[in-house]
């Protein structure tokens, strides 16, 4: 509730200032007392109105039409009273708006976590109630940080303030400095009151380069080698062609949260990415199935049971528990994902508005927590988006009598199932009117809200001590209309390429698609997927201790450990203030398949597999998308180093870490660091060097498929005043690997004739990042990048969202960040981006390779804008 | 009798003729104009409540007695430059399609300028005032060439031959010249309501030409009086009116709304053509010209605008506007469509201000198949605005804007490849103008269209003095 209070102070005696005017109270006809005109007045009115009351009288200068004579003829006749306009959830804000923006900022990476956080930064938690899982929730707060706080709330010591925090024996500054806006310790700063958000964007964007080359892919009839048949050269035989995709088409989210406190809540959130179905063509049926929402009820003040909590949500809503093993559901995944620092879990139950499609859950769930036990338990039932066999006519095929289904997925695009059977129609009619192919029809094709799927978990903890706690996690997903099934590897060739002519693409690594999970295979039917799992943490002086371990139910016991496929991580983080040390261990098994899943790993699942490499020798290459937004890790065995250094005020070395693992399907071994060092000779300076370096390498004979990345990076990095920034960043990279045909194949069609030894490829990148305040209300963000790559990708991290640069070209972009009210934000971003591709391999339209006619470049241009407005009330 | 594929051709060259405005996409709807005051511009096209620039009253006429002033008049104008970029599908070694690549480029300047002007009067707690505007409504100006090259000797660094160039070149407006009334009412101290009307007739007329020229080599690679250039001309003229209503209220000192509803108008459409064809093997010369007349309509408008000035360190004001343009009206091949528009300016210093703005807006590319069937492909054009304001006195203001706006779509070769199959003219059985045999001259359809890049950078200016 916003309050306003007035508070008249008694500048001079009381009959003074009865004879003045109060140029923060009068209104215009006690303004037309003084010697000045009705303009002047009207604009003192719109000063006061329209930017700010006046804190002394010289502030009528700002007013362009009250020069200095004026003001010095009213100056006597008029008096400033102090005027405070009190509204606790805006003075709130403004105290946390650079944590605010910087949440912002990073929700590409966290997915829906930012809403969580900023609620908790708007309506705090009592530090002296809160839980180690609540600590260790919050971003850049350790379980070490954790225990200094709760082993001095054990001994009923209370916490009054931001000092005595402060002051908690083992609490890191780094801990401190990130956990104080977060919790309050005698009042809260705002009491229970009403609070929304609204939030519109607009954003066009382009597909990435993967689902780009994807949706291009053709469908053609085998024997176009033959000069005695036309090559059709349809555009239209691609997805990209038939569903026209050569247009502006925006992705669109509109979000609304409401809460009172942190005790109910309830949101909707609707988005409608590039390509979908128009809203206004769907029928509200659908909107409400392709739409997020949920209403929750949360107490940290249960009766009866001394600080326990209480979490109630119905709707969407997350779980995460341990280290992401057996439960944490998101359609993103992220590389690296410790569970410390920026990579952080949030641990439980919490409401969903994230673009989480496929892998949410929609039901109820409910958590109660006591520091010395807790439990969770939800249920699910929710329509998921499948890749499914299906016949020459585009049915779904049976099997006992139920679907046929091959896999989750999350689509680039999630087209309608009419539409597309209409596309794979015309598709199989190209492809059957040659000679045969070993499969020459559409046979496994995404099917949007093919699966049905009903899913309940829990989990269960005890904390013995502080800082200790043992967990058990369980899901169980449900399939009542579909079985899934996955052929071995052998037949899975089969069942994937479309033609015998390309079964050597399919190789080792494709283990990992074979590793899918089966609900029908010889030796069982069944209609459920489970995973359980234990995990445990436990804080040892600046020691913090953490694993999990996972099994997913096959053929073996549930009561049994280690007879079914497995997934185990164990990790140590030591702390100390101006130092962190992480050591992480971490193993999955091959057919670990848990798509609710989302711990460590290098890379996600997939990667390397035909479904990303070759998707033009797959029977349908929108399978691809099971790689592209695969949100699971893949099956490695791997010990990772992580750590930060900071010697003193002049040099730090910067998130460094060290990793060497094996990827299991095909037993490449793998070593990669990074390492950073940052020398700041005066605070508004900063000279940064990174330094990356991989290696990758098969245990092999001959020494094929070693390649060997290395990636320089020097910044200069100048903090200039009000905040304005600016930086100077120059990347070098090397790529050495065995001889790569698209790469080092002379411009003429044909094989190499000379011998290739090893390929180096070179790239680098220059850039320029800006920010300028120009107050407090209005920020101005852009960048100039230009890069060269020759078959290496760069990256760059916008202002909110990563980008990926390939080839050659240049881009620009420009962001705009306005505070158009106290409760009103506009954000406007616009990016240019003009690359060039690959001459290889491009020809004319129309025109036989061996023509002579090539295309030297073709050459892409993308415009990107995004607009996002927001109201927080 | 004429050859059943240069009837197609053109056929298709008759439909596509009229493919010519701004954009040459927007021959028939033309390109939308709107308001041409600098200051709506920078903030996105928004100016529904519009109590500062004499212009407002073209967006709404409500406008007129929102502003607090006994008269005003303002002059804009405004240049566009556009760019077109067409480009052809590509396939790689492995017949798959990959990507499109470049093969016209067409950059054209256009300019226009717009007027308002008004005057009112207070009596009591009422206001009425009149006033009168003229702005061009739809652009239909364009130009486009392209050329057609045979690609000889581009691997050898060589340049290939020219065989013809094609054209087309339109000219037109279709104008408004609007009077307007208003009348306000003060219902409190920061609280009135207005009501407008607008009256706006419409008149214009087109003329366009799509030609095709071979080139001088081709002409004296297969001989003179073979290759037969071809010119289709059009002429249309638009006249009627249009009715809108507008309400502007000002809720109090922090928001304010506007609305207008403009009624469906439909206006005559006189269009006149030709057809030109050189004589050419076993085929006579063609001249042939046609009129007829036809209901253009104008489809129903209703918007509505919300005004926020909070107080902020720097003076801001903030409009959000939704459109909805009624094209079932037209048609059922079209689809009502919604636009929105957001625009916010700050003064970052005293009389220096920033404007900034956004719009979405939803077109339709129109193409009439050879059969008669109509295919209609809804088209969105993002727009980014900026702009300030020169101070020049209390009452006078430059004001400056800028727009870039682009769009991506797919659309039909404008000109088919059959139509320089030389083959058809020297009754030969091998090319004269082509370097292989392979080369297959087939008009492109729908399974393989452009994609076509277009972008918009606009730059306006207006002058408004108000006292």
């Amino acid at each position: 509730m916003k309050k306003l209070l007035v508070l008249l102070f008694a500048l001079l005696c009381l009959g003074q200032i009865a004879a003045k005017v109060d140029l923060n109270t009068a209104d215009l006809e006690e303004l037309l007392q003084l010697p000045i005109t009705e303009k002047q007045a009207r604009d003192i009115l719109d000063y006061r109105t329209y930017i700010s009351v006046f804190s002394d009288i010289y502030e009528l200068r700002e007013i362009p039409s009250i020069d200095q004579p004026t003001l010095l003829r009213i100056k006597d006749l008029a008096v400033v009273s102090l005027y405070v306009e009190e509204d606790e959830v805006a003075a709130r804000r403004e105290e946390i708006r650079d944590l605010l923006e910087r949440l912002d900022s990073n929700e590409g990476a966290s997915e829906g976590m930012s809403d969580v956080w900023q609620d908790y930064l708007m309506t705090p938690q009592n530090v002296n109630k809160m839980h180690f899982d609540d600590f260790i929730s919050l971003p850049n707060v350790s379980g070490v940080d954790a225990v200094g706080i709760l082993k001095r709330t054990a001994q009923g010591d209370t916490i009054a303030d931001m000092r005595d925090l402060r002051n908690s024996p083992g609490l890191s500054y780094y801990g401190y400095t990130n956990l104080r806006s977060y919790v309050f310790y005698r009042e809260p700063p705002v009491k229970n009151r009403f609070m929304w958000d609204a939030q519109l964007e607009y954003y066009t964007r382009y597909l990435e380069e993967g689902a780009h080359d994807m949706y291009h892919e053709s469908f053609l009839r085998s024997d176009y080698g033959s000069s005695s048949v036309t090559v059709p050269n349809r555009k239209d035989l691609s997805y990209w062609g038939w569903f026209n995709m050569d247009e502006v088409n925006p992705d669109l989210l509109v979000k609304l949260r409401a809460r009172y406190g942190n005790n109910y809540k309830a949101g909707w959130m609707y988005y409608s990415p590039k390509g979908e179905t128009p809203l206004r063509e769907k029928g509200p049926a659908e909107i409400i199935a392709d739409s997020k929402f949920f209403a929750g009820y949360e107490n940290t003040e249960l009766p009866l049971l001394n600080n326990s909590r209480l979490k109630l949500y119905l709707g969407h809503y997350r779980a995460t528990f341990g280290e992401g093993l057996v439960m944490e559901n998101t359609d993103f995944y992220s590389a690296r994902k410790t569970g410390y620092g920026f990579s952080k879990r949030i641990l439980g139950i919490t409401p969903d508005l994230s673009r989480t499609q496929e892998y949410s859950l929609r039901g109820a769930a409910l958590e109660i927590t006591h520091p010395w036990l807790g439990v969770a338990a939800w249920v699910s039932q929710d329509n998921k988006d499948a890749v499914a066999y299906v016949d020459r006519d585009g049915e779904i095929v049976q099997e006992n009598g139920k679907d046929k289904i091959f896999s989750y997925v999350v689509p680039t695009t999630r087209f309608g199932n009419e539409d597309l059977r209409e596309a794979e129609a015309w598709f199989n009619s190209e492809l059957q009117s040659g000679s045969p192919y070993a499969t020459d029809y559409i046979n496994l094709a995404y099917r949007k809200d093919a699966l049905r799927e009903t899913l309940w978990g829990t989990h269960l903890q005890v904390n013995p001590l502080i800082g200790t706690k043992l967990g058990f996690t369980t899901y169980t997903a449900l399939y009542d209309n579909a079985y899934f099934v996955v052929p071995d590897w052998n037949d899975l060739k089969m069942l994937l390429v479309r033609d015998s002519y390309y079964y050597p693409k399919f190789k080792m690594i494709d283990a990992e698609i074979a590793g899918l999970y089966s609900t029908l295979t010889d030796s069982y039917a069944r209609n459920y997927r489970r995973v359980l799992g234990f995990d445990g943490q436990t804080v040892i002086g600046n020691v913090s201790i953490q694993g999990e371990y996972a099994e997913l139910s096959v053929d073996g016991s549930d009561f049994k450990l280690g007879d079914d496929p497995k997934a185990y991580l164990l990790s140590a983080y030591t702390q100390f203030d101006n130092l962190y040390f992480l050591t992480l261990f971490r193993h999955m098994d091959l057919d670990f398949d848990n798509p609710y899943s989302n711990s460590f790993s290098e890379h996600e699942r997939f990667n390397d597999t035909i479904i990303e490499k070759n998707i033009y020798a797959l029977t349908n290459p929108t399978l691809a998308d099971i790689y592209l937004n695969a949100p699971q890790s893949q099956p490695e065995h791997g010990i990772y180093f992580e750590t930060r250094y900071k010697f003193d005020r002049f040099f730090t070395i910067g998130r460094s870490y060290l990793d060497i693992w094996e990827r299991l399907a095909d037993a490449r071994r793998s070593v990669r660091l990074q390492t950073e060092l940052e020398f700041r000779p005066i605070y508004q300076l900063a000279l940064r060097a990174r330094f990356k370096t991989q290696t990758n390498r098969y245990d092999d004979y001959a020494d094929r498929g070693v390649s060997k990345t290395d990636e320089y990076t020097f910044s200069v990095r100048t903090f200039l005043s009000n905040r304005d920034f600016l930086e100077f960043e120059y990347r070098y990279n090397t790529v050495l690997s065995p001889p790569y045909t698209s790469l080092t194949n002379p411009a003429v069609p044909g094989n190499n004739t000379m011998a290739g030894a090893m390929t180096l490829m070179t790239g680098d990148y220059i850039g320029v990042n800006y920010t300028h305040n120009f107050n407090a209300n209005l920020k101005v963000q852009g960048s100039l990048i230009y890069w060269f790559g020759h078959g290496i990708s760069h990256w760059d991290w916008e202002d909110m969202e990563i980008d990926f640069m390939g080839d050659k070209g240049m881009k620009a972009w420009v962001a705009l960040h306005s505070r158009i009210s106290r409760n009103m934000y506009l954000s406007l971003k616009f990016r240019n981006k003009t690359y060039q591709t690959q001459e290889l391999s491009i020809r004319q339209y129309n025109v036989p390779v061996d023509g002579e006619n090539l295309y030297q470049r073709v050459e892409h241009k993308e415009n990107t804008i995004r607009l996002s407005l927001e109201y927080r009330y | 009798m004429i050859n059943k594929h240069i009837l197609i051709i053109l056929a298709m060259l008759f439909v596509l003729a009229g493919l010519s405005a701004w954009s040459i996409t927007d021959s028939y709807f033309g390109n939308r104009y709107g308001v041409l005051d600098a200051r709506s511009q920078a903030m996105g096209g928004t100016g529904l409540f519009d109590d500062m620039r004499p212009a407002g009253i073209i967006a709404n006429p409500a406008n007129l007695t929102l502003m607090d002033k006994g008269a005003g008049l303002e002059g804009a104008v405004f240049v566009n430059r556009n760019e077109d970029n067409r480009a052809v599908p590509l396939y790689n070694s492995f017949d798959n399609y990959i990507d499109d690549a470049i093969y016209a480029s067409n950059i054209n300047f256009y300019d226009d300028y717009s007027g308002a002007a008004f005057t009112a009067l207070q009596l009591g707690w009422a206001r009425f005032g009149v006033g009168a505007y003229y702005k061009p409504r739809l652009s239909f100006d364009g130009n486009y060439q392209e050329q057609i090259r045979n690609n000889r000797n581009t691997d050898n660094d060589g340049y290939p031959e020219m065989v013809a160039v094609n054209t087309i070149a339109t000219e037109g407006r279709l104008d408004q010249a609007s009077a307007v009334a208003s009348m306000g009412f003060r219902l409190g101290d920061v609280f009135d309501v207005n009501l407008g009307l607008d009256y706006g007739l419409l008149f214009g007329d087109t003329a366009s030409s799509t030609t095709i020229r071979w080139s001088q080599w081709a002409i004296d690679t297969v001989g003179e009086g073979v290759l037969p250039d071809y010119t289709y001309t059009e002429h249309t003229d638009l006249a009627g009116h249009r009715l809108k209503g507008g309400l502007g209220i000002r809720i109090n000192e922090n928001f304010g709304l506007g609305s207008t509803y403009a009624l469906k108008s439909v206006l005559d459409r006189q269009l006149d053509y030709s057809i030109q064809q050189d004589a050419w093997l076993g085929h006579a010369a063609m001249d042939s010209t046609a009129s007829f007349s036809e209901d253009y309509i104008l489809p129903t408008q209703i918007s509505l605008g919300l005004n926020y000035q909070p107080r902020n360190i720097m003076r801001t004001w903030f409009n959000f506007e939704v459109e909805m343009v009624r094209f079932s009206e037209i048609s059922t091949h079209y689809q009502d469509c919604l636009n929105f528009a957001a625009g916010v300016e700050h003064h970052i210093q005293n009389r220096l201000p920033l404007r900034l703005g956004f719009s979405s807006e939803n077109s339709y590319l129109r193409v009439v198949e050879p059969d008669g069937a109509v295919i209609a492909k809804k088209i969105i054009t993002p727009t980014i605005t900026g702009g300030s304001s020169v101070f020049l006195a209390d009452n006078l203001h430059l004001d400056l804007g800028i727009g870039y706006s682009w769009r991506e779509y797919e659309a039909l070769d404008l000109f088919g490849d059959s139509y320089y199959n030389d083959k058809l003219y020297t009754g030969s059985s091998t090319y004269q103008l082509w370097p292989n045999q392979y080369i297959v001259l087939t008009d492109r359809g729908w399974e393989n269209p452009d994609k076509v890049r277009e972008s918009n950078v606009s730059l306006s200016a207006s002058l408004s003095v108000s006292w």
